[in-house]
């Protein structure tokens, strides 16, 4: 018995080794983007051009001095039809393996142009959008001087995804932390940092973007009662049934309210959910506190030209 | 076809052709070897990309082994961006065109193969978060049971075999799902007793389900063989380049081949071209007969002697043949040619290696003496070149004999030019023809004045007779021993506007080398004709008007016929008519077969040979002919009765004409003495200033009018 318990010891300490080795990386400070596509990109991501009765730009629901996205449950698009998932953010998408909450857009390219067709979001048709863009008095003469073959619908999706490219918020303090300032958390955040850990939200919220580097099922341990089907709906598998992409928690606290269908209303709440129907392990009240005040130190800074706006708001 | 075929022929030859077929078949393989090496260059990147997309798919795979330890989800994502980049890539690339259907149909299937791979990794990378979160978890809640009040020596060991097992895959060993179900089925009862068995139950249930997946997975990777595909991608790339590699190496070796064969086709026209251009220079440079220099030859030389030698002596022989066209007329070209080919040999062997000599005509040579030595003495080396030309040549059992008259012009002296040079050469040469042939006669200027009036006399010739420049005068010929007049010798005579009176020696002979002696041989027979007419009409009657005609004009084909016409047009008789002929044309008359004097005297004309005893006729020949009269040249009466010898030959002939029943007339009796001499000597009849000099008409019929009624 002794012999078998001394094994086990080894083992746990080796399992605790090895298995959670998963990191936290800070966001880099700056992207590599073309300033000439970026400057284009914005003026589009604010343009209601797009959208089918010019009421809705990309920025009506990626609200981008408050959070990237919307406060909403679940936004309203053009003639106020309803979405189906909770606004994910604009802000670090960039840094997401995925985009849209089921993961069918590889990269930021393939997504944007998503939004503008769906028809309980802009509504409208890339042919008219594209038409749009080359009647208006503006636009011609901006994409012509990028691209040889002016306003296209692959050139249109390029300068959106570069300017979301640069919608990155670094040095949260949690970021500082990681990057050697041992004082940007305080020792409860800490405390929510170790829980986070050893709780196991780290196995699937890790990487740059702490989250969004992989898929899982919404409700492991419990049915979630999900009205989406998520991945299954791409992959058609029996056990992607529920699966949807693992969000960023960068800037939860802003947010709200949480899940794909936006079923949480705090941050809390969200992670008592998190808790019971995904990691399978009970919580007490202070230790979801203690999480809740280290997510809270993932809120970083809005990038600058963004920051600019609000001024001259 | 054939008209192309022709204008194709006309404008390449073989080598041309050869040549281009070259150009094009090494332009086509040049072509070729770019393609192929655009195919290698392109092996190359896709070979890279391959060995890129071999790599990713390892780390995958590594990944995949990774199936209870954490993962680094961002590199994993970072290897798939990595892996479509060069999937599309590959995807853009030209690679169906270049390396065939079959690599394209290998690429659609890692694309599909890499999707579903994706789609493991995915799932994998759920099962992995959620199996290493369970694990992680259950162990702690088996610290939790064994701390925990309420103590179960079964549980525990129960917990401690599960975890064994779970912890063994960390060593490598499989988990033995059976073994821990059932392990699990017999925790199952105390799940109630605590929570943390609870829990520690529904996790172990849901790590059973995520490694079910994850072994399934693996299985999938493993019959799903991405690997292999790429794999297989890899070694039709390879295989494509081998061929392409060996294609390359034979295209080299071509190119070496075509190269060699133009090279050896080259050096072949080239050494081709060098000896056609040897031959087309000498063949420009020689005369085809004899291989001696040509005229060009000739002047290209003396050209660049004259420059390169500046003022150095130099001498131009102008050698031609005598009387070369009769042998040529009567024994043909063929033999000409020989005798003209060794006569170039001879004179060759005489000039030695340092002189030249070229042929710059029919039967003209010309050398060009530069040896100072033999410049020296000249005198023989002519002398030497005369001699092996008089040699005989044998020909065909022909022995020939000929002379050549050489014409010498000096450098710088006679001409400092090679057209001057040779003119001058040409007059003495002449020169020397003039003075009989067989001899040899340097320039000087007074021959230049001469061939100077021979030319204007020549071209004041050709309008004479349209000019009426032409007269005649008449020279009365009489029996010496009574006085009486037997004839008139009608003479002519040219008075130009430019040139005034020309002695008949200069112009006659100039009428017969350009042949205008034939008009002015009927013009003098036509006027004599006419003037006796005259004369008879006003009743002066003479027996005999003697007219001068030339060889030149009997040899006419049709003289005899013109002769006719102008006795009928005139109403002349042809008994009042008496010819003259010189003693040369009997010569060649009898030699010729000619029967043209015979047909005259057939008509009544009387002949009679004028200037005898200048020539080398042999009275043999005279016998042979029907001749009437012999007129002794004048030369032979000149210095009579003083000279002695004149005398005798004079004597000799009138003895021997006599005998052969010919008349004797002596022409140039001037004086008193010359005519008692003749008479003495029996001459039958004279001419000459003593009695009468030449006249025109109206003089003749006053002073035969005086002389006769004198008479009477």
């Amino acid at each position: 018995m002794k012999k078998l318990y001394f094994i086990f010891l080894l083992l746990f300490s080796f399992v605790t080794t090895v298995l959670f080795t998963a990191e936290i990386v800070p966001i880099p400070s700056e992207v590599q983007v073309d300033d000439k596509k970026v400057a284009l990109g914005k003026k589009l991501f604010f343009d209601k051009i797009l959208s089918k009765d010019k009421t809705l730009s990309c920025a009506s629901c990626h609200n981008l001095q408050h959070n990237g996205a919307d406060t909403t449950q679940y936004t309203k698009g053009i003639e106020g039809k309803v979405g189906l998932f909770n606004v994910p953010t604009v802000y670090n998408a960039v840094y997401n393996f995925r985009q849209f909450w089921d993961g069918r857009a590889k990269n930021l390219k393939e997504q944007a142009l998503n939004p503008i067709t769906n028809p309980v979001e802009m509504g409208n048709s890339l042919p008219v959008v594209l038409h749009d863009l080359k009647e208006s008095s503006i636009y011609p003469r901006l994409f012509n001087a990028i691209y040889d073959d002016g306003i296209t619908q692959s050139n249109l999706a390029d300068v959106l995804a570069e300017y979301e490219k640069t919608l990155i918020t670094p040095n949260s303090p949690f970021d500082l932390y990681l990057k050697g300032d041992l004082n940007a958390l305080n020792a409860k955040e800490l405390e929510g940092y170790r829980l986070f850990k050893t709780k196991g939200c780290i196995s699937c919220h890790n990487g740059v973007n702490i989250g969004g580097n992989l898929y899982n099922k919404f409700g492991i341990f419990k049915d979630a009662k999900s009205r989406e089907l998520g991945r299954y709906n791409t992959t058609h598998k029996e056990q992607d049934k529920y699966v949807f992409k693992v969000p960023s928690l960068r800037n939860i606290a802003l947010t709200a309210p949480y899940m794909h269908d936006g079923r949480a209303e705090t941050l809390k709440e969200a992670v008592n959910i998190m808790s019971q129907y995904q990691l399978g392990r009970p919580m007490q009240k202070d230790e979801l506190d203690s999480i809740v005040l280290f997510l809270e130190t993932l809120t970083g800074e809005f990038p600058k030209s963004v920051r600019d706006m609000n001024v001259s708001d | 076809m054939f008209q192309i075929k022709e204008s194709l022929s006309k404008h390449f030859d073989g080598v041309m052709l050869l040549l281009l077929f070259f150009v094009f078949s090494l332009s086509a393989l040049f072509i070729y070897l770019q393609n192929i090496d655009t195919n290698i260059k392109h092996y190359y990147e896709y070979n890279k990309a391959i060995v890129k997309l071999h790599t990713y798919n390892q780390e995958f795979d590594n990944t995949l082994m990774r199936s209870y330890r954490y993962l680094d989800n961002d590199d994993v994502t970072k290897i798939e961006k990595l892996f479509d980049t060069q999937l599309t890539l590959l995807k853009k690339n030209k690679l169906t065109k270049e390396f065939g259907s079959e690599v394209m149909s290998v690429l659609d299937d890692i694309s599909i193969k890499y999707t579903k791979k994706t789609e493991m990794i995915e799932s994998f990378k759920t099962l992995n978060a959620r199996i290493t979160s369970s694990i992680y978890y259950l162990y702690e809640l088996q610290k939790n049971v064994g701390k925990g009040d309420f103590k179960n020596i079964q549980i525990e060991n129960l917990l401690g075999e599960i975890l064994f097992k779970v912890g063994q895959v960390f060593l490598g060993t499989d988990l033995d799902l059976l073994k821990v179900e059932r392990d699990l089925a017999s925790l199952n009862l105390y799940r109630t007793v605590d929570e943390d068995i609870d829990y520690f139950y529904r996790h172990m249930k849901q790590l059973l389900i995520d490694v079910k997946f994850l072994n399934e997975i693996m299985k999938e990777n493993e019959a799903l063989a991405l690997e292999e595909s790429i794999n297989k991608m890899s070694i039709i790339l390879t295989k494509e380049y081998l061929v392409n590699q060996k294609k390359e190496e034979i295209i080299g070796l071509l190119f070496f081949a075509s190269a060699f064969i133009i090279l050896l086709v080259l050096i072949y026209t080239y050494l081709k071209v060098l000896a056609n251009r040897r031959e087309v220079f000498h063949l420009a440079y020689h005369d085809t007969l004899t291989n001696l220099p040509n005229r060009t030859e000739f002047e290209r030389y003396i050209t660049a002697t004259i420059r390169k030698k500046n003022k150095q002596k130099l001498m131009v022989l102008f050698i031609d043949l005598d009387r070369f066209k009769v042998i040529n007329d009567t024994l043909g070209h063929d033999i000409g040619d020989v005798m003209l080919i060794i006569l170039g040999q001879r004179i060759t062997k005489v000039l030695g290696e340092k002189n030249l000599l070229a042929r710059i005509g029919g039967d003209e040579f010309v050398a060009i003496i530069e040896n100072k030595k033999d410049m020296k003495m000249i005198d023989v080396i002519v002398a030497e070149i005369a001699s092996v030309i008089r040699e005989p040549i044998h020909i065909r059992g022909y022995s020939l004999n000929t002379t050549a008259s050489i014409g010498i012009a000096k450098y710088p002296e006679d001409g400092a030019d090679k057209s001057t040079l040779l003119k001058h050469a040409d007059s003495a040469m002449y020169h020397a023809k003039d003075l009989g042939g067989d001899t040899y006669a340097f320039y000087n200027e007074q021959l230049s004045i001469d061939i100077q009036r021979r030319l204007e006399l020549e071209q004041a010739l050709v309008h004479a007779l349209k000019k009426k420049e032409f007269t005649l005068c008449y020279q009365p010929q009489y029996r010496l021993s009574t006085g009486e007049i037997t004839g008139v010798e009608a003479l002519v005579r040219w008075k130009t506007d430019t040139l005034g009176q020309v002695p008949p020696e200069e112009f006659i002979s100039l009428a017969e080398e350009t042949g205008m002696i034939v008009e002015l041989g009927y013009f003098v027979f036509r006027s004599a004709c006419e003037a006796y007419m005259r004369w008879k009409a006003m009743g002066i009657d003479i027996p005999l008007i003697a007219i001068n005609i030339s060889s030149v004009q009997l040899r006419q084909p049709d003289a005899l016929m013109h002769f006719q016409n102008i006795l009928k047009e005139t109403g002349m008789q042809a008994e009042h008519i008496d010819i003259e002929l010189t003693e040369r044309y009997i010569m060649e008359y009898t030699t010729e077969k000619l029967t043209i004097l015979d047909d005259l005297r057939s008509m009544g004309c009387r002949i009679s040979i004028d200037d005898f005893g200048t020539g080398y006729s042999s009275m043999s020949y005279l016998k042979r002919l029907a001749i009437d009269t012999i007129k002794i040249d004048k030369s032979f009466i000149l210095e009579l009765p003083n000279n002695q010898h004149d005398a005798e030959v004079s004597k000799a002939i009138i003895v021997l004409s006599q005998s052969l029943g010919y008349e004797v007339i002596a022409e140039g009796i001037e004086t008193k003495e010359q005519e008692n001499l003749l008479k003495a000597l029996n001459c039958d009849m004279g001419q000459g200033y003593y009695f009468a000099k030449p006249m025109e008409s109206k003089a003749f019929i006053k002073f035969y009018n005086e002389k006769v009624k004198g008479n009477l």
